[in-house]
């Protein structure tokens, strides 16, 4: 307990000995921090924009003249049991031609020919969460016998599946990178401060200080210098991002971009504590050179 | 206190430092380790207090085969050696007292216990008044003072010195010297690495000279081994 305070108190001392460098570390912390968070801000936008996307792919199942309630019901049950899909929709022949009128508008004098004899076919639509689910769909209604046909926009649904793929893998792969970045970053700036104080260390291990109590003081520092960063970086983040949406729902309103406060409460906090794991880790990592033996 | 079996130590790619060293140092005892530069005098002592470690042979200290500590046991092994050097190695951001008391901070000691005993090894080495100065307001003496206090404020069996006189002027060495001598007689064994020639004939005790990492001289002046003071032909002052 005696050997934690004087960590925690080394830890301060340490801070306000180097004051430049611990600002230094702070500002190139946050500096980090704030691209690594611009970028996860992007990339959940981006995610949230494919989700979209994806959303709007929809599945017609037309069903054959005649076909019965019962065969309707069981085209339906089918659907409706595969994972991705979002919504679906049993849409008649009289329906379909009504929709038809109404976004003919004022041109719906072009349609009285075929009110008639109705040409349309009664139809399942089905609503996509998941495009990549759109072959299971069409795998479950295949050879139902009340099914004439699928319609889906089958190139346009595989092109926007690899699209997407190749897409999410990017975000991942580059939020990896930026994230070893930063601890790059951060950890460069407390092995400076390591470096600063290696004649310290070198007498501590000297009159038999244990490789915890050297290495604590500093884990500590680093924890608080990146946290602080990632503090200025989320405090920069959240102010730039609230005026962003505020902008983009005045000028833009068709841009789906997700809402400030329940994207920024979430990640913010991930964004700080991410800083002390970052600083802690670098903060050994730092050490390791000066504890070898 | 201190044996050596049979030691020789290699740096990679070089000429042997230490060559097949057998010594034995009893406790309490003061002992000059003398030779020219290179000699492999800081090797010694390094090996005692495991800062390297020997190619082969044995270095026991107070009863361990020092190189076969787990790595996790080496700080409690120098907890009980004190190690004084030719540069002072002090922390230039912190007072003659933080300086001292840092040596026992760092192994979790009592506040009171580290108040008393830093205040002690003060008075001991005449710095009392001289608590609240930072080193580079010291004199070379005042610092090395500083640097003797912080190695004994542990109270440790051992204490080694490298070239501890290296940057004082004579006098001010012989006074150091001297109270490394004091210290000794309170039954500290005491290991002084030193070419100042002068200041080893001052002294009557047991010399081990090095030569190119060999043990060619090991004499007791006068066939006495163990501490027996200043030498009465070097006068009194020393």
């Amino acid at each position: 307990m005696r050997l934690l305070r004087y960590c925690v108190r080394e830890s301060g001392v340490g801070m306000r000995r180097n004051a430049f460098l611990s600002l230094a570390t702070v500002f190139t912390a946050a500096v980090a921090f704030f691209v690594l968070a611009v970028f996860l801000l992007g990339a959940a936008n981006l995610n949230n924009l494919i989700d979209h996307v994806e959303r709007q792919v929809q599945v017609s199942i037309y069903l054959k003249d005649g076909a019965s309630q019962s065969q309707r019901e069981s085209v339906i049950a089918a659907v409706d049991a595969v994972d991705g899909v979002r919504d679906v929709t049993f849409v008649s022949r009289e329906d379909a031609l009504a929709r038809l009128r109404n976004s003919f508008g004022d041109n719906a004098a072009l349609l009285e020919g075929i009110e008639e004899f109705n040409p349309l076919r009664d139809a399942v639509e089905v609503q996509m969460a998941d495009a990549d689910a759109v072959s299971a769909v069409v795998t479950a209604v295949k050879g139902n016998a009340a099914v004439d046909e699928v319609s889906y926009g089958k190139e346009l649904v595989a092109r926007l599946i690899t699209m997407t793929r190749a897409l999410r893998l990017g975000i991942l792969a580059l939020a990896g990178l930026l994230g070893f970045a930063t601890l790059f970053l951060v950890q460069n700036s407390v092995r400076l401060s390591v470096f600063a104080r290696r004649d310290e260390i070198s007498i501590m291990r000297l009159v038999g200080a244990t490789d915890g109590v050297i290495r604590l003081p500093f884990v500590f520092e680093g924890m608080a210098l990146a946290s602080w960063g990632a503090i200025v970086a989320a405090i920069a983040v959240a102010i730039g991002y609230t005026w962003l949406t505020r902008t983009v729902g005045r000028s833009m309103a068709f841009v789906p971009v997700l809402p400030a406060f329940g994207i920024l409460s979430g990640m913010l906090p991930l964004l700080v504590i991410f800083g002390a794991l970052i600083g802690a880790i670098g903060a050994m990592l730092a050490l390791r050179r000066w504890l070898r033996d | 206190m201190i044996e050596f079996r049979d030691v020789s130590k290699r740096y990679q790619g070089s000429i042997y430092a230490l060559s097949d060293i057998d010594l034995c140092i009893q406790k309490g005892e003061f002992v000059f380790v003398v030779g020219p530069s290179g000699a492999g005098k800081s090797t010694l002592l390094r090996l005692v207090y495991r800062a390297d470690v020997p190619t082969t042979g044995q270095v026991i200290v107070d009863g361990r085969n020092v190189n076969a500590l787990h790595p996790s046991q080496v700080p409690f092994l120098r907890r009980n050696i004190g190690v004084v050097f030719q540069d002072f190695k002090l922390l230039p951001s912190r007072t003659v007292y933080e300086n001292v008391a840092f040596a026992m901070e760092v192994t979790g000691a009592r506040p009171n216990d580290i108040r008393r005993r830093v205040a002690q090894v003060l008075d001991l080495v005449g710095l009392r008044q001289r608590v609240r100065a930072f080193p580079q307001e010291l004199s070379g003496g005042e610092q090395q003072r500083t640097c003797l206090a912080r190695a004994m404020v542990s109270s440790p069996k051992i204490l080694l010195a490298d070239e501890p006189t290296g940057n004082l002027d004579p006098e001010t060495g012989t006074q150091l010297m001297q109270a490394l001598f004091d210290i000794s007689l309170l039954g500290t064994t005491v290991v002084v690495a030193t070419h100042a020639q002068t200041i080893v004939d001052a002294f009557r005790t047991r010399v081990v000279r090095l030569e190119k990492g060999c043990l060619i001289r090991d004499d007791s002046h006068g066939g006495y081994w163990g501490p027996r003071g200043v030498h009465p032909e070097a006068g009194g002052d020393a």
